[in-house]
């Protein structure tokens, strides 16, 4: 008995020396990287359109680099968590994470997070978030113009899950002389028993989750918010299309901690630009009625900068 | 594909291996959990949502409802075999199961329990079937004003599950409320009561405040009383004889009492805020009553057995009536499988039956497979049974302990929950201290957010106008049934002080 923990002893002993001695080793082969498996920090819930897109992405991106890319879901704080905790890992590459646009440059502005844009180095941006107009099959407006119509008369309530949609209605109320107001939806569960049911007149809404209410007859759209039609509907035009100038876009991109090296960054930024050309990945973010969409890193942190500066002042006009 | 073409294919799902294994896995937590005393049913689903991450929806959901049902049941095996109810939901059970067991007939006592816990869930699982989708249907004429009158029904019920004394109950009402605001304000979005904790900002989770608050503080109260010299109790004289058998003389005379119980059963857990418990108590009550033999009820009768367990099983099948067509949880125990569904995807109310119909109807088939497994797994191991029961909780608690901080951790990789969940820990156990019941804190806290995000959205959508909540003959029901249920409870509050915590 004695002995058997004197060897148990010994073997712990060699094991933790062998960490001390290899562990240094590790860190600093910084030229072969990357040499172990790589975290990617989602910041929404597992099997949410984010997560699946974030990690079939992944699996292309770590056939490419020839490693291992393990998803870590960190959720909360309308996805900021997920971020401050990729903001606050060890910059060597081994930790990258999806930051989508709302918590980089907006929430940031309506909580209080620890990290600004300059806490990150961009890879990439990797697909769209498709936004539109939609009301109840049996809502009495036929058109956007309807719509803008009652709201002219009176203020005229819509449902939305967070901004930036309501920004666009600001926009188009602007442009027509209509007013609205935003009701905010926490979930997008309720948004839809709301439209359905009719005790919200329309939503300004994204196009992940209500494609199917449209594609089965039981919502209609009035208007495309983004720069693309929906594959449900085809024929429904854009805002712009409409001539309102506005569009409401958001998307998903890759971020590491702001102290990882260049040379790795431009690693991460190859690799996961031939990721995203990868067809299963394109398969899936059109099953989720995600829009692929790709953005170089220097494209993503130019429009999350110009975004946040956006933001920020749109939101403290709305607040006076 | 018809409803019943998709029922076939959920039990097809259902009984494929890999799924009956899990089927069965909660089967047995479920019952040892529910047979330790003070650990309950809401609890066993608690303990076993970690564990429910890396599995498929229907995995998952079966394995939790086969954990809640048999947990339910398994509160009965200690209520019969030392005397101690292992869930409150048992409580009835004490009287009639223990005297039965005393007189040398503990398998007979077990067996008619189980037959009657089986009979009441498949009994209310059928319920659900029937009506679940057809309420689901009419759910999208439930908007944010006539949800709120509904929520405000199910916070009279706090006052049901008061206890003893209606001010601790409602007091513990209120706190659960002011949980319940943690978060993101529903229609701002500005951080409430966050302290500026980040993590918080997206509110206090069910399973982590339900596991500190349910386990953590039982722990914490039984370390104190076996601290203070308190052990296990001990075990019954077992002197199996040849009565160990459910006969069909016994059949015949609980068969009407399975029948009317699984109704009440059926009625109390459709309702949201009520639990089995109670269920089981009013099915007793009413059993006895109606019964041809009432004095024999609570020395020893198989009928008070079977009224008992048949009303409090029944709620399993009932608490997912109102989940799967409204989202609203019927229970604790409903409430955790709400966090159970959105782990995978999905949301439990209306809009469930279309998303994921193929989850609906395997959800279905767990419930009436777990009832089949629960039989098998009793019959073969009630025995053994004996001694789990009476295990020494200096063993049981630890272990329980190291479950709950590696099921929290596991949620969501957060540190911070693990404190969380510590703090409502030491809470669950101050509030247990001085008497005041959990229950009415856990249906604050699971309706705070329900009821105000409606609440407001009501009145946003209003115009600020009171007369909505007047609106509908919906809200005009639901005010009805209101005022109804704070008359009778405040009156049988006077009648009968007897009723305990309503989990």
């Amino acid at each position: 008995m004695k002995k058997t923990s004197k060897i148990i002893a010994l073997l712990l002993g060699v094991m933790m020396l062998m960490t001390i001695v290899f562990a240094p080793v590790a860190g600093a082969a910084e030229a072969d990287y990357p040499k172990g498996a790589i975290t990617m920090i989602v910041n929404y819930s597992a099997g949410g359109g984010t997560d699946l897109a974030a990690r079939a992405l992944g699996d292309a991106a770590a056939n490419i680099l020839g490693t291992a890319i393990t998803v870590s879901n960190v959720t909360g704080g309308s996805g900021t968590v997920g971020v401050t905790e990729l903001a606050n890992s060890k910059g060597d590459g081994y930790t990258i994470g999806v930051a989508t646009l709302s918590p980089l440059a907006l929430v940031p502005w309506q909580l209080e997070v620890t990290y600004t844009p300059d806490s990150f180095k961009y890879i990439c941006a990797f697909g769209q978030y498709g936004y539109g107009i939609v009301v109840a099959a049996d809502s009495p407006y036929q058109t956007l113009d309807d719509i803008i119509a009652d709201a002219q008369k009176q203020t005229l309530n819509f449902g939305a899950t967070g901004y930036p949609q309501p920004f666009t209605m600001a926009d188009l109320g602007g442009f027509t002389d209509a007013s609205f107001n935003y009701v905010n939806y926490a979930s997008t569960t309720d948004l839809i028993t709301d439209v359905l049911g009719g005790f919200v007149p329309f939503a300004m809404c994204d196009m992940a989750s209500f494609a199917a209410y449209v594609e089965s007859g039981e919502m209609r759209l009035l208007a495309s918010g983004t720069d693309k039609h929906w594959d449900v509907a085809p024929d429904v035009p854009t805002l712009q299309e409409m001539g309102y100038d506005t569009t409401c876009n958001s998307y998903m991109g890759l971020c590491v901690p702001a102290e990882t090296p260049d040379e790795i960054v431009e690693i991460l930024r190859d690799a996961f630009a031939k990721a995203s050309e990868d067809e299963t990945y394109k398969e899936i973010l059109e099953n989720c009625n995600l829009t692929w969409a790709y953005m170089t890193g220097e494209e993503y942190e130019a429009m999350v900068r110009e975004m946040y500066d956006e933001f920020g002042s749109r939101l403290s006009e709305a607040a006076e | 594909m018809t409803p019943i073409g998709m029922l076939f294919q959920g039990f097809l799902s259902v009984l494929q291996p890999i799924n009956l294994i899990y089927v069965i896995g909660g089967v047995v937590v479920g019952m040892v959990l529910g047979a330790i005393p003070g650990l309950t049913a809401t609890m066993a689903i608690a303990l076993v949502i970690p564990l429910t991450y890396y599995l498929t929806p229907t995995q998952s959901l079966i394995m939790l409802l086969a954990a809640y049902n048999a947990g339910t049941f398994g509160g009965s095996i200690s209520a019969i075999l030392i005397g101690t109810p292992g869930t409150p939901a048992a409580a009835a059970t004490v009287a009639d199961g223990h005297a039965l067991a005393r007189m040398g007939k503990p398998g007979k006592a077990i067996k008619t329990a189980l037959f009657s816990s089986a009979f009441g869930c498949l009994f209310s699982s059928i319920i659900l079937i029937l009506i679940a989708q057809p309420i689901a249907k009419y759910a999208l004429k439930f908007g944010p004003a006539e949800y709120s009158v509904l929520m405000l029904f199910s916070l009279s019920i706090i006052a049901s599950a008061a206890g003893k004394s209606m001010a601790k109950g409602l007091i513990g009402g209120c706190i659960g409320l002011i949980f319940g605001c943690v978060g993101m304000d529903p229609s701002y979005t500005i951080p409430r009561l966050t302290f500026g904790v980040l993590k918080l900002s997206s509110g206090i989770d069910l399973v982590v405040m339900l596991i500190g608050a349910l386990a953590l503080g039982e722990i914490l109260s039984q370390v104190e009383s076996v601290a203070s010299g308190n052990t296990s109790a001990q075990l019954p004289p077992m002197k199996t004889k040849d009565d160990k058998s459910f006969t069909r003389t016994d059949l015949k005379s609980t068969i009407l009492h399975w029948f009317r119980s699984s109704a009440i059963g059926c009625a109390i857990g459709a309702l949201p805020g009520l639990g089995p418990a109670l269920a089981c108590y009013i099915g007793y009550d009413v059993g006895k009553r109606r019964s041809k033999h009432p004095e024999k009820f609570g020395k020893g009768s198989v009928e008070g057995v079977a009224c008992a367990e048949a009303a409090n099983n029944a709620v399993c099948g009932a608490n997912m009536i109102p989940l799967l067509s409204l989202g609203v949880p019927g229970d604790t125990g409903a409430a955790l499988l709400i966090g159970a569904f959105m782990v995978q995807g999905l949301t439990p109310g209306p809009l469930v039956f279309r998303e994921s119909p193929e989850t609906v109807y395997n959800v279905y088939a767990g419930l009436i497979i777990c009832n089949l497994a629960l039989i098998l797994v009793t019959l073969l191991t009630w025995r053994i049974f004996t001694k789990i029961c009476s295990l020494e909780t200096t063993i049981i608690y630890p272990c329980v302990l190291m479950f709950c901080v590696v099921g929290v951790f596991a949620l969501n990789s957060s540190l911070t929950d693990v404190w969380i969940m510590l703090f409502f820990g030491v809470l669950g156990y101050l509030l247990k201290k001085f008497k005041f019941p959990i229950a009415p804190l856990l249906i604050g806290f699971i309706l705070s957010p329900l009821f105000e995000k409606n609440f407001r959205r009501a009145l946003i959508l209003s115009n600020g106008n009171w007369g909505v909540f007047f609106s509908s003959p919906l809200c005009w029901i639901f005010w009805a049934i209101t005022a109804l249920s704070v008359f009778y409870i405040l009156r049988s509050k006077r009648k009968d002080k007897n009723l305990t915590d309503g989990m």
